[in-house]
């Protein structure tokens, strides 16, 4: 691709007015750079700029478009609460380069960790990993793989690294988001770089489908093997299948070598172990058909309650409900020509500056927390209260509100100074 | 059990006249990447390295590798067992002792000793990053053969997508190195001082760079392994000048 941006450049979508200003060089993988970003409207993003695909090869523009369509099918499904949101897929030149590559505006996620390194944590005895929120996390993670296969969307790059887990202040205290779906395939169509480029996978984690190359595809089915490897990770022993070659690797996976699971916990209704093992035992079986899919893992575990998990099955059910009857938030106004920057909830949140900075640059008048918003089960309302702390008030439709005021599709939340009463921070309330 | 990093790496080094100012602290920055390796005790890495630091001058192609009892073209060209080609390293030691041999002279053929480089033999790229880092502070175009190396352009980009190869380019701001980085993957990183010998160039930050990106995803397709010569290199031949040490080949038409 063309140069390495550096920091303090500023990037120029081709044909709109936008544009986005590097502040930081965030991490460096091996398809793309990815930086902290603000777009001309202030709002932070992590942008990717992408060595791969370079314009050079052929299925570069058939890429573009394929990148589009993978986002809009998650940002049109219920995976997208599950997946860190893509803003836009944008070509832009770089200096004085006269070719233009790709790029990707994402939103930023502050603060948290990926589940590779909260693994590791537990593992080396630095912040210990609770049964109760491990099970969760399992829950959560593959509703959102059963989320995204039902968008026609396969990862093909699942592993803990993978997965994000920022925080949040209620339910398993994490949001675990499922990124890296540059690379993601759509179940019904050829990818761009079909026999051009293998498909990605990583090491210790490539499905049979990754490893028998040639015509062979990866499906949901190669999802849900990895899916289970992470779940013996979490769950159990450790990744089952791991080896310290590729060859060896390759010969644990192709002949079906995996052991049971180990469980480092006790389910309430232990009767349901022999299930769950055996389901996870087929997931990673080297013949896809075998597999389960991940809606049938993701229901097995609804009915997999732990001690501390308050009501067992009862309680997963209404987890995965409130999944599905999310609020967003997202600016009044936002540049025209791009998508606006959304933040989702299924969960009770204080809501302040560090999450409102994503939607706002008026988010600096803003405390920590601004309001609180919670959902009342009796009647799946979402309300909202002011935060008693906050320096500025918060008004609903222009007014100020009672504490749990209910809130409806179209409300507008804001801010306004207590003496000067001026009105900043215009939020549009989004409820399915 | 995490299994182990495994990668190919080639430095392709300009060692013309133009380098002599800097090619002592190209060898000292190199060296911080190997001394990564060889303090790997978890042996987390499975590392082989090698060198093709490379000058033209007279119709005559000078070079150095890793491996000093290897004679380069011979073994890449002549050698008809591809299992037997004897380039690479997993020895940081050796590789250090050869790197300090490097002297410079001469001009720079550059895209003709990236095209060598990429015939070395890779491991498997679906088990194996293959990564090439091409260093010089000269552009193409201030060159040697620079109608031959443009016309060839397309041919190797074409083969760095068959041999799977990530390529770093490390060099003055070129429309020939522009259209090189348009290679699957590659990084071009603009040298901001031209004919300075490099001295501005943080070779640490390049080698953190090189580290991490080869511990990312990896692709199953096995990657091109044959030899495919573009600049007619398998028809030089060896001189015996040894005056400067490395390899000498006398290039033929």
């Amino acid at each position: 691709m063309p140069p390495i941006p550096k920091t303090g450049t500023l990037i120029v979508p081709e044909n709109s007015g936008n544009y986005y200003s590097l502040l930081r060089h965030i991490h460096k993988g091996r398809m793309s750079n990815a930086y902290e970003a603000t777009d001309s409207g202030g709002v932070r993003v992590f942008l990717k700029s992408y060595t791969t695909p370079a314009p050079g090869v052929s299925w570069y523009k058939p890429y573009i478009a394929h990148v589009r369509e993978l986002n809009r099918r998650v940002s049109a499904s219920e995976a997208a609460p599950y997946c860190l949101k893509s803003n836009t897929a944008f070509e832009a030149r770089i200096g004085n380069c006269p070719y233009p590559s790709f790029f990707q505006a994402y939103e930023f996620i502050e603060g948290g960790y990926d589940l590779e390194t909260l693994l590791r944590n537990a593992t080396e005895g630095s912040a210990a990993l609770a049964w109760q929120r491990r099970v969760l996390m399992a829950k959560v993670i593959l509703a959102g793989i059963k989320k995204l296969h039902a968008a026609g969307v396969v990862h093909c790059d699942l592993k803990p690294a993978n997965i994000q887990m920022p925080p949040v202040s209620a339910g398993i205290g994490f949001r675990p988001l499922i990124v890296d779906t540059d690379f993601s395939i759509l179940a019904d169509k050829r990818a761009p770089w079909h026999a051009k480029q293998g498909y990605i996978g990583t090491p210790n984690y490539h499905s049979p489908e990754h490893l028998r190359g040639g015509d062979s595809v990866p499906s949901a089915a190669s999802d849900v093997f990895t899916a289970a490897l992470i779940l013996y990770e979490l769950l159990g022993q450790g990744n089952p299948c791991a080896r310290p070659t590729q060859e060896e690797y390759e010969k644990t996976v192709l002949t079906g070598d995996a052991p049971p699971i180990a469980f480092q916990g006790d389910f309430t209704a232990p009767e349901i172990v022999p299930q769950i093992t055996q389901l996870l035992l087929a997931a990673l079986s080297p013949d896809p058909i075998g597999r389960p899919s991940a809606e049938t893992l993701h229901k097995a575990f609804l009915a997999a309650a732990v001690a501390g998990d308050s009501s067992g099955a009862t309680s997963a059910t209404q987890t995965q409900n409130v999944a599905e009857k999310q609020l967003s938030l997202e600016p009044v106004e936002h540049p025209s020509g791009s998508e606006p920057p959304r933040l989702v909830f299924s969960q009770d949140v204080k809501v302040g500056k560090q999450l409102l900075t994503q939607l706002s640059a008026d988010a600096r008048f803003s405390s920590e927390p601004q309001f609180c918003l919670s959902r009342e089960e009796a009647t799946a309302r979402w309300l909202v209260s002011h935060a008693p702390s906050a320096k500025n008030l918060s008004l609903l439709n222009g007014k100020v509100f009672a504490e749990n005021s209910p809130l409806a599709d179209g409300d507008i939340l804001s801010l306004a100074g207590r003496a000067s009463g001026r009105e900043a921070l215009k939020i549009l309330v989004r409820i399915p | 059990m995490p299994g182990r990093e495994c990668a190919d790496i080639v430095f392709c080094i300009d060692a013309s006249d133009s380098m002599t100012p800097c090619i002592g602290a190209v060898k000292d920055n190199i060296s911080k990447l190997t001394a990564v390796f060889s303090k790997d005790a978890l042996r987390t890495w499975d590392i082989r390295l090698d060198f093709l630091a490379h000058a033209f001058g007279n119709r005559k192609f000078h070079c150095y590798t890793a491996r000093q009892d290897v004679t380069l073209l011979d073994d890449l060209y002549q050698n008809p067992d591809p299992a037997t080609r004897r380039c690479f390293t997993s020895e940081t030691a050796e590789f250090e002792k050869a790197l300090a041999r490097v002297r410079t002279t001469g001009d720079e053929v550059t895209l003709a000793a990236l095209d060598i480089a990429l015939d070395f033999p890779w491991r498997p790229a679906q088990s194996c990053h293959r990564v090439v880092v091409l260093l010089t502070d000269e552009a193409v175009e201030t060159g040697e053969a620079v109608k031959l190396q443009e016309s060839l352009l397309p041919a190797l980009i074409e083969k760095i997508h068959n041999k799977r190869v990530k390529l770093f380019i490390h060099a003055p701001e070129s429309e020939i190195f522009y259209k090189l980085s348009m290679a699957n993957g590659c990084e071009y990183e603009i040298l901001s001082v031209a004919h300075d010998g490099m001295r501005h160039v943080d070779f640490q930050k390049l080698m953190e760079v090189i580290g991490k990106s080869v511990f990312i995803s990896q692709s199953t397709l096995p990657g091109e392994s044959d030899a495919h010569p573009l600049f007619g290199q398998e028809t030089w031949r060896l001189t015996d000048e040894t005056s400067l040490g490395g390899d000498k080949y006398k290039v033929s038409a």
